[in-house]
């Protein structure tokens, strides 16, 4: 009875930890000796647990059965120490709870139990950062020898994000076609990293995706992936959390030297405070078995055979109707094979292309659209192998035969594709797919399709047609539960085969787990946590299945009407478990139409049809085999602005085209439409007007900085010109850009909205541009000519000041920030004398003070009238030409910063030559929106509703709704804008995700359901 | 003990109220205040029900009718809501809701339009919303506006008192589930009492009293053995999600069974912030002399009064768990979220945690939705306030009806509460039965 045990059963792995007495010395030498798994740790001499001999167990992964896979590591443990040398076992980690209810041992947090490890056995360290498989933890101790307690003064779990985590490297590494394990060696060979954004998984993911589109290589990719992680630990595991020297970094992902090197970069740590220690993957396992050592009231633990019975009983869940494919029309096998090609002449081709993140698909139709070869391959990130090898595989079959009329792509990576084999038109995938299923229900004499599910890897898309024309449709907002990708992982972690085998185990569930509505990565915790809780496989993959279709509905469908005739497409749609789930949670028939795979493909062959037919000329298409394409790539980095974009440079057979701009200035793409626009740039009009009060510096008696952020978009005006009166200098902080992003997400502490976030970048930056004071004024809130209804501003935007105050790193600064409060809602007279206080500070009286905010409300009115007027003299020419618009709506701050929004606002005109209207150029101060929400207390809500108004009274008026992730107000006020507005518009989520492609795609589908885009052939193609 | 020559009389509303023959259905944000609550109804003679236990259906339909970005007791009142719709023999025209509002500039006052675009939505656009705003919002319920205020206040009151008392002997019960029964027993003693209680507010007021120290009597029956060692956790943040066990995945309980005992926050305090608010937008509007401000005035005296009275008979219990007063708590703020600048329950959190820090309490626990505006603010300002009271550590749970290893949190967390409590400055004040010997 020496022996204790530590137990360490993560989400992924296993491992044991065995302490002795010296007594043990020659048994647990045995041990190691007999079997492989078991190994001695070796202890310094100067360690209290010197003469106890230490055993560990090597790593194992739990592969989804922890308790089968404790029993093994017991067993083996057991064969060579008998039971009653073992004095108590003591499990912890996610799945220990389980394992050591079982065995009727005792359970440990897992803070508790590695800092019972550190206390003992690296006692010098201040600072602990872990990454294990699903768990990440910040712990910072203060460890005193004297006290019983274990010294930890600040800690945190990744709580609901898995961003930072093993498992996240792993699932991005394997869609890399890498093992987890060597994706440190190979992320540190490579030269330059791809930006990848990290705070949330799946956004991190779509960034990977498209640096994969845009022609990054693998390994920098995965360098950009491990920078990723270490900058979301720190942003969102330790937030400005204080870290003090020396820091141990532990866990198996401390196994990767990329991360490693990342992590001390990203805090900045010299060699001598960082270190990974020699136990770092058994420190939880060895903190369980000294706590196990030290208990006084041991437990005894049952046999061993009792785990395995358990490890085979079953149990119940919360369940939800068995799937049936009663209701499921699967269109597969109606398709006639397609007619045989006549050597003797070539026939009329047409080739359609969808790359998109997950699959890349190929399609040759022939001149009756009938489907000739179809090609769905993974994309595997390579999306130009993927295509070369496609266009090979089409010219080693079919190439004799055919002569290749017209190329159409699609799809995310379809502008790089789209070059580099020579289309002939290039769509979103909206109308790619719209086009392809209209087509199929007509050559199967089917009825007309009226709505389209389709989901893709990463992108799931939802269209309503009505008599051929797109009548409404939205794409999944910033989230990708409910895709494709989503389901492969899952399938992977559970360890089968997403084709074929998780349809079958899904069907023949009679008792689907009710899993619920969640986001993707809570969701992958959840599989995991009723993995380790004994579900079955079957039962989670008909969960799984139904919680798709649900996630699907809810967050990409939501209120929006669904139709009869329901077309189920995409990759995801192979999976008939799915197509199951969608026909029992609606109730309706779901058709899945053959060739499901590639409809988006097959809807480009056919636009390109349409197009080469009008054209009369021949196709740009440069032949099957791309490798004969002279094209040679070549990176730098743009610097035309402080963004410092990776750009890749493509020469296509003596044809530029460039990839990786965030802002398409420099090396402007091509517009996709002919189109004029027929009023001024009002965007750059007020860009102008907005900064038109800032004087030059004239040495006057100190600099105050304006933070170019939140209240800077839209009342500058009144406070540059209220300072510069008194006599002071101002400052703008730069435009937004990566750096001042990384700035703001570091000492922002907790995770307020971006443009939050953002505001805390441009403060640190005036900071570091030495301004004297730095204005944050806590504005409560604003004029409205409603005297019944508030007019506030939202938590985060009155409570700036107060926030910033409190980052512990502007400490020394908190005395340079002016916090005037004012209430502009209360009239001038009250404002007047609210800035009083904020003259006295800064040694100007209080007549001084009046006199400057009598002009700082001249300026402002002088800018809202300039405003107001040019747009009357856009309005009127919208209305005498009748020429379309979009109005574009949403707070200032999101619609003018171009480093928050990916500069879409401005690429509307530029790129697609729409007519763009921004709301503030409305009067919408006439407007009443009581009977939309008669308490819309937020004067950013009013406006937004009264602007969504007007569009209702005009045919030609459209709506962009520009958004920001997190935006509380903003969450509400969107379920209003349809009451408003009565017309589909489009909302524009961002989050500073830094790729625009999503977003473009996005823009492109409503542009060309509403007309803006379509050509007058394209439009006869239905 | 009825006062001196008088005969109790209970006034009814008559069939030509608007609420006669209705149902209202209050949102079961707090066990206890909420039965308290609708027993107020009933007094007046309307019927009223707690909205039906929270579920897993709850959570599908609030999913259903909101896009994930709301908050989170949002999806819960609105899924509560649709659930009764569903019920069998749902008639819309009979149908009243229950749900208090505000005018920002948190999201929580958009629940009432959202709530009724839902409704519209639905085909229920005549389901009315009984949503009392400020000093005007009670004409709904007529000219029993003013009973039926007084009443509300008394009933969240006295279900606030039997909470503190919960929470004060639970963690300590020899005998398991006897706090609870206490709690139960007192809460039906109570709802009973009000609904059957007198219009006179004076009578009224001391049968409350009475059914109170029934109440006390109860409790202190529970046998406990009392642990000076056990932490005293107080708990902060967003007012349903707060106090709503479903939502918080019964939060308390579990500190409780990980060894602490828990302070909440309660409603009263909630109610006289708004109160406060009320003052001082009048103030800002230079209306500081103005019949508003004196009914609000007035109003705030007669409710602190009756909570006095409701309070005495606990005078002994709560040495060392006396409530602040609301302007204490807002002073207490002010270095973080200064009056009057600073709006909404950030303030009262802020402020009730540096006031809880020197009542020698030894953690502070900040329960809000996933992605709440005001706990996020909180969150950011939480580690000045902590270092400004000695360490004291202060830690933010979110919900949002995922789940998490809240168990593995709570133990690790009291680990930081008991060893800032070896070297805490504060030290508590206890109720002489609770009083550790010193000898």
């Amino acid at each position: 009875m020496s022996i204790n045990i530590g137990l360490d059963i993560g989400g992924v792995s296993l491992k044991l930890a065995a302490i002795g007495t010296p007594a043990d010395q020659s048994l647990l030498n045995e041990l190691t000796r007999k079997s492989s798994t078991f190994f001695s740790a070796q202890l310094p001499p100067s360690s209290p647990l010197a003469g106890h001999p230490i055993v560990l167990s090597k790593y194992r992964r739990i592969q989804g059965n922890p308790v089968e896979a404790a029993f093994d590591l017991l067993r083996d443990f057991s064969n060579s120490v008998p039971d009653q040398k073992i004095a108590g076992i003591r499990a912890t980690g996610s799945g220990g709870k389980m394992v050591a209810r079982m065995l009727n041992a005792c359970f440990e947090n897992e803070f508790l139990a590695v800092a019972k490890a550190v206390k003992i056995f690296y006692p010098e360290v201040r600072t602990l950062f872990e990454m294990g498989g699903e768990a990440a933890k910040f712990l910072r101790l203060e460890p005193s020898a004297e006290s019983k307690y274990l010294g930890i003064v600040d800690y945190q779990p990744n709580g609901d994000c898995a961003a930072g985590t093993g498992s996240f490297i792993d699932q991005q590494a394997s869609r890399l076609l890498y093992s987890v394990e060597e994706v440190g060696a190979a992320a540190c060979a490579a030269d330059c990293a791809a930006r990848v954004a990290g705070r949330c998984s799946v956004f991190a993911k779509t960034d990977m995706i498209h640096a994969q589109q845009k022609g990054y290589s693998t390994e920098q990719i995965l360098k950009g992936l491990c920078e990723a992680v270490a900058r979301n630990f720190k942003s969102s595991i330790v937030k400005g959390r204080l870290v003090v020297p020396p820091v141990a970094f532990v866990g198996a992902v401390s196994n990767n030297q990329s991360v490693r090197k990342a992590l001390q970069e990203t805090f900045k740590l010299q060699d001598s405070e960082f270190f990974v220690p020699d136990l770092y993957c058994w420190l939880n396992a060895l903190g369980a078995a000294l706590l196990e050592m030290e208990e006084v009231r041991k437990r005894s633990f049952s046999s061993l055979q009792q785990l395995q019975e358990h490890a085979r009983a079953g149990k119940s869940f919360a369940s939800c109707d068995p799937l049936s494919l009663e209701n499921v029309v699967l269109l597969r096998d109606r398709v006639a094979p397609a007619p045989p090609l006549e050597p003797a002449r070539k026939a009329e081709a047409y080739l359609g292309i969808d790359v998109g993140s997950v699959s890349t698909n190929l399609v040759v139709l022939d001149a009756a659209g009938r489907l000739l070869k179809e090609i769905y391959v993974p994309t595997a990130g390579r999306p130009i192998e993927m295509v070369t090898a496609g266009l090979q595989e089409i010219q080693a079959e079919l190439g004799d035969l055919l002569d290749i009329r017209g190329v159409g792509t699609t799809g995310s990576g379809r502008e790089l594709t789209g070059e580099l084999v020579g289309a002939d038109t290039v769509n979103d995938e909206i109308t790619a797919h719209k086009t392809g299923a209209m087509h199929v229900c007509r050559e199967l004499g089917m009825e007309p399709v009226d709505t389209i599910f389709e989901i893709g890897g990463q992108d799931s898309k939802f269209i309503r047609i009505d008599h051929g024309v797109v009548v409404d449709f939205t794409m999944n907002e910033a989230c990708a539960a409910g895709t494709g990708s989503f389901l492969e992982e899952q399938a992977e972690k559970l360890g089968i085969s997403i084709k074929g085998e998780f349809a079958r185990l899904a069907l023949a569930s009679k008792n689907p787990v009710r899993l619920g509505e969640r986001c993707t990565v809570f969701m992958a915790r959840d599989v995991t946590g009723l993995l380790l809780n004994g579900a079955q496989l079957g039962d989670l993959c008909a969960g799984l299945a139904y919680s798709v279709a649900t996630n699907y509905l809810n967050r990409v469908v939501r209120d929006r009407k669904v139709g009869n005739v329901i077309y189920f497409q995409g990759g995801t749609a192979y999976n008939d478990a799915v197509a199951a789930a969608f026909a029992k949670i609606l109730g309706k028939p779901i058709i899945v139409p053959p060739h499901n795979g590639v409809i988006g493909a097959i809807g480009m062959a056919l636009l390109a049809r349409e197009r080469m037919q009008h054209a009369g000329k021949p196709s740009r298409f440069r032949g099957y085999d791309l490798n004969r394409v002279e094209f040679t790539s070549r990176d730098f980095v743009c610097r035309a602005c402080s963004n410092y974009c990776d750009m890749k440079e493509f020469v296509i057979q003596g044809q530029k085209s460039y990839w990786g701009d965030k802002c398409s200035d420099k090396f402007r793409k091509r517009s996709h439409t002919d189109r004029q626009p027929v009023i001024e740039d009002l965007i750059a009009f007020r860009d102008d007007q907005l900064v038109a009060p800032l004087k030059a510096k004239n040495g006057g008696r100190g600099t105050v900085g304006i933070p170019r952020a939140m209240f800077f978009y839209d009342r500058f005006p009144f406070w540059c010109t209220y300072l510069q009166k008194l006599g002071f200098d101002v400052v703008v902080s730069p435009p937004t850009d990566g750096r001042i992003v990384g700035l703001g997400d570091e000492l922002a502490i907790a995770q307020p909205c971006f443009p939050i976030q953002v505001a805390h970048g441009h403060v640190d930056a005036l900071l570091q541009l030495g301004v004297d004071y730095v204005l944050l004024p806590n504005v409560v809130n604003s004029e409205t000519p409603d005297e019944r209804v508030q007019s506030k501003l939202c938590p985060w935007n009155q409570t700036l000041p107060f926030v910033v105050r409190a980052a512990p790193r502007l400490d020394g600064a908190r005395g340079k920030i002016l916090a005037p409060t004012v209430h502009f809602r209360y009239g001038s007279k009250r404002v007047e004398k609210e800035l009083h206080e904020l003259a006295r500070s800064l040694g100007r009286s209080s007549g001084e003070s009046d006199r400057a905010t009598a002009a700082a409300y001249a300026a402002q009115e002088s800018f809202k009238d300039k405003l107001l007027q040019a747009g009357d003299r856009a309005f009127h020419t919208l209305q005498t030409t009748g020429e379309p618009a979009i109005v574009l709506i949403g707070r200032p701050y999101n619609l003018y910063d171009r480093g928050v929004n990916c500069d879409i606002p401005r690429k509307l005109r530029t790129l697609y030559g729409i007519n763009v209207l921004p709301f503030d150029f409305l009067r919408l101060d006439v407007e009443d929106i009581s009977q939309i929400n008669d308490n819309m207390y937020w004067n950013s809500g009013r406006l937004i509703l009264a602007a969504a108004r007007i569009t209702q009274r005009y045919s030609n008026l459209h709506w962009v709704y520009v958004s920001n992730f997190k935006c509380g107000p903003d969450s509400y006020i969107k379920s209003f804008i349809n009451d408003a507005s009565q017309k589909p518009g489009l909302l524009l989520q961002f989050d500073g995700h830094s790729n625009d492609a999503g977003y473009l795609t996005r823009c492109e589908a409503y542009l060309d359901s509403k007309g803006f885009l379509r050509c007058p052939s394209s439009a006869t193609v239905v | 003990m009825p006062l001196l020559g008088h005969r109790c009389v209970t006034h009814k509303i008559g069939s030509d109220h608007p609420l006669a023959g209705k149902v209202v259905y209050i949102p079961a944000m707090a066990e206890g205040s909420v039965e308290a609550f609708a027993s107020v109804f009933h007094w007046l003679g309307i019927e009223a029900y707690p909205t039906p236990p929270s579920d897993q259906r709850t959570l599908e339909l609030g999913a259903k009718y909101t896009s994930g970005d709301e908050c989170y007791p949002a999806k819960i009142t609105v899924g509560d809501f649709v659930k009764i719709v569903e019920q069998p023999g749902f008639d819309p025209r009979r149908t009243v809701y229950f749900m208090a509002t505000a005018d920002g500039p948190c999201r929580f006052g958009q629940y009432v339009p959202f709530v009724r675009k839902i409704l519209r939505d639905l085909g229920h656009g005549d389901v009315q919303i009984l949503s009392p705003r400020g000093e005007t919002g009670y004409s709904d319920i007529g000219k029993f506006g003013t009973p039926f205020v007084r009443g509300a206040w008394r009933a969240l009151v006295s279900a606030d008192i039997l909470r503190k008392l919960l929470l004060q002997v639970r963690p300590y019960e020899t005998s398991a589930g006897a706090a609870d029964k206490a709690f139960q027993e007192s809460l039906r003693d109570l709802c009973q009492t009000l609904e059957t209680s007198c219009s006179n507010y004076d009578c009224q007021l001391r049968s409350l009293v009475n059914a109170l120290r029934r109440a006390r009597l109860r409790f202190h029956e529970v046998p406990m053995a009392y642990d000076p060692q056990r932490p005293l956790i107080g708990v902060v943040g967003e007012i349903f999600c707060r106090l709503n066990n479903f939502s918080n995945e019964n939060l308390v309980r579990r500190l409780e069974s990980h060894g602490a005992e828990c302070w909440m926050t309660d409603i009263a305090e909630w109610i006289a912030y708004c109160n406060g608010e009320q003052v001082r937008d009048l103030r800002l509007t230079g209306r500081t002399f103005s019949l508003d401000m004196l009914k609000s005035k007035l109003r705030g005296h007669i409710q602190h009064a009756d909570m006095q009275a409701l309070l005495a008979p606990f005078a002994e219990d709560f040495v060392g768990y006396e409530e602040p007063d609301i302007r204490e708590v807002i002073e207490l703020a002010r270095p973080y979220l200064p009056y009057p600048g600073a709006e909404g329950e950030m303030v009262v959190s802020l402020g009730k945690s540096a006031y809880l820090a020197t009542r020698g309490a030894d953690g502070i626990v900040d329960i809000s939705p996933f992605t709440c505006m005001n706990g996020i603010v909180s969150e950011a300002i939480y580690p000045r306030l902590s270092k400004d009271c000695g360490g004291i550590p202060i830690r933010n749970f979110y919900f949002d009806g995922t789940q998490s290893d809240l168990d593995r949190d709570v133990g690790i967390y009291l680990e930081l509460a008991r060893s800032y409590r070896e070297r805490k400055a504060h030290a508590r004040r206890y109720p002489r039965r609770f009083a550790p010997c010193t000898a």
